[in-house]
């Protein structure tokens, strides 16, 4: 019972009679937020699909083999995405926990929530790839490179923000929580990266493979950016989708609440 | 600064009563560090390459210990509802409580690091650096810690959690504590890497308080 | 012009290259349709209880007391 109660707080936030509703409290309004994302879900799908082929297309069929890395330039359409985007939902996530901590809006802790799995995701994606590229280039799985070993950090940063909205039963509890170790995080993120680059200088002082080459080539920027594109896409199209629904979730368990109460 | 002084001494004072001490902090410290000569064999030049990092990795876990404690009992018997209400701010509790941590596991560790360099065979040069690098690091390990254990006071299971959200934040002065010791023993600088540890743990000390105390007050409304 | 197995042979590598793209384009599909999946089922019980609801009392429907209008439709 108490679970639901705290869930009914969370989910019927309402302005204070006499709040002016400023441009940050607009899209507090779940329904106004809906409308929103079901105006941009139809592009944002649609051009993840388009991309997505296009990409794949370009990727695996139209672009050229790299003059030193061979055909195993290819793998890095797939793994230089999700890299990049395993770091960029992470400071969306933050950004949002910053929002949630300074304006109490409540759709930036949905908006964090919603993001967290995604970028888990992408993380892990990451670092599968990142090795499967490894066993030709290195020879070997695994690597204790800077960049990969930054990227499996991250992966944990993950899992402990995902673990407790978890362990947190009260919502808006795990959300407060959540949005400070969030925020830990992004703060500790560039002392990680530096120390991992730091460590990883000291004990492999010869230049090791590095994944984006020397300079990367016009024939290799297209397929890239057009991967890069339909990654973002998706990135948006899921995520609007988890949103609502944890909206609608959270919408039926107040109903259900209502219900019980009656 | 009385009352930072009353809630240390108070901390230290229970944790020697509940024997939740050095004692069990430097047993576990010696027990992680016995496990790596039995895992990796007894070849004495192995043993001195990993020696800095196994202490110091032996350290981290040890700190780890005794976080779940740190706010939990107070959390739980209402000593921290007043002292959110009392006069000096949470922050202000968060960091003497985390110097009390200090004091009960961080400085038994390091009183028992040169003993156990020795049973790592760590080179002569490295020992003084050692102690230097964990009088400099270890505080950062309580003070980040008290992060950890802020966000999960509220969870009766937080035993798993813990280890989950703070050994990331940890890995900074893991790899700079271990850096400064081997610089000095494969004949390097340990200064830059002791500075940086210094910078780390400062920063810490800076951080974790507001966090922390951010953390509590969620959990205490 | 490349015929079928010149785009599929990518030399030594084409384990690694056709791997890596069916685990992340697998994942992927799977994340995102099980996202769009669980939203269509919430929504769709979202649905019924609104229609139980509605038949009994249009009242009950807007409640109004405790704000809960930032949820109901209009």
């Amino acid at each position: 019972m108490l679970v639901h109660t705290s869930l009914l707080n969370h989910t019927l936030h309402h302005k204070p009679a006499g709040v002016r509703s400023s441009p940050m409290q607009k899209y507090a309004n779940p329904l106004r937020f809906t409308r929103l994302a079901d105006k941009i879900l139809p592009w944002s799908s649609a051009v993840a699909v388009a991309a997505f082929i296009g990409g794949l297309y370009l990727a695996l069929a139209a672009s050229p083999p790299d003059f030193q890395q061979g055909e195993s330039v290819r793998l890095m359409y797939v793994h230089v995405p999700n890299a990049w985007l395993s770091t960029q939902t992470y400071m969306f996530i933050a950004l949002l926990s910053a929002v949630s901590i300074i304006w109490k809006h409540p759709l930036a802790d949905l908006g964090a929530k919603a993001a967290a799995p995604i970028g888990l995701i992408f993380t892990g994606l990451a670092l599968i790839t990142g090795s499967i590229w490894g066993k030709p280039m290195w020879g070997t799985w695994w690597v204790w490179d800077a960049r990969l070993t930054s990227v499996l950090v991250l992966f944990f940063l993950y899992l402990g923000y995902m673990a407790i909205w978890r362990a947190i039963e009260d919502q808006q509890k795990a959300s407060k929580v959540a949005a400070i170790l969030a925020l830990v995080g992004v703060v500790n993120i560039p002392i990680i990266k530096f120390s991992v680059e730091w460590w990883n200088t000291l004990h492999q002082p010869s230049s090791v493979f590095r994944a984006e080459g020397p300079a990367i080539d016009g024939s290799m920027l297209w397929p890239l950016l057009v991967m890069v594109l339909a990654f973002q896409a998706y990135f948006v199209t899921v995520l609007l989708w988890r949103m609502k629904a944890e909206i609608v979730e959270r919408k039926l368990l107040a109903l259900q609440y209502q219900e019980a109460s009656e | 600064m009385n009352s930072f002084l009353t809630i240390l001494k108070r901390d230290v004072r229970l944790a020697i009563r509940d024997g939740n001490t050095g004692g069990m902090a430097v047993a576990f410290f010696l027990i992680v560090v016995t496990l790596f000569p039995l895992g990796v064999g007894p070849e004495l030049p192995i043993l001195a390459r990993i020696s800095a990092g196994v202490i110091w990795a032996a350290a981290l876990l040890s700190a780890l210990l005794s976080l779940d404690g740190l706010f939990q009992a107070d959390f739980e018997d209402g000593a921290l509802d007043l002292f959110a209400l009392s006069d000096p701010p949470l922050e202000y509790v968060v960091a003497a409580k985390a110097v009390a941590h200090w004091v009960v596991t961080g400085l038994p560790i390091i009183v028992a690091a040169p003993f156990l360099a020795i049973l790592m065979n760590i080179p002569a040069d490295g020992l003084w650096i050692l102690i230097l690098s964990m009088t400099i690091g270890t505080p950062g390990l309580s003070f980040i810690g008290a992060i950890g254990a802020a966000l999960t006071v509220t969870l009766k299971q937080g035993g798993a959690l813990v280890p989950i959200l703070v050994l990331p934040l940890y890995i900074p002065i893991l790899i700079f504590g271990v850096s400064a010791i081997d610089s000095a023993i494969f004949g390097g600088n340990p200064v830059p890497s002791l500075l940086i540890l210094g910078a780390i743990t400062l920063f810490a000390m800076g951080l974790a308080p507001f966090a922390a105390a951010a953390a509590l007050r969620a959990a205490l409304e | 012009m490349s015929t079928l197995m010149d785009i599929v042979n990518y030399g030594k590598y084409a384990p690694y290259i056709w791997s890596s793209y069916a685990i992340v384009m697998g994942v992927i599909f799977y994340m995102g349709m099980s996202s769009f999946k669980r939203l269509a089922r919430l929504q769709k019980d979202l649905d019924r209880i609104k229609g139980t609801r509605s038949d009994r009392s249009e009242q009950s429907e807007r409640p109004g007391r405790n704000g809960s209008s930032d949820y109901s439709e209009d």
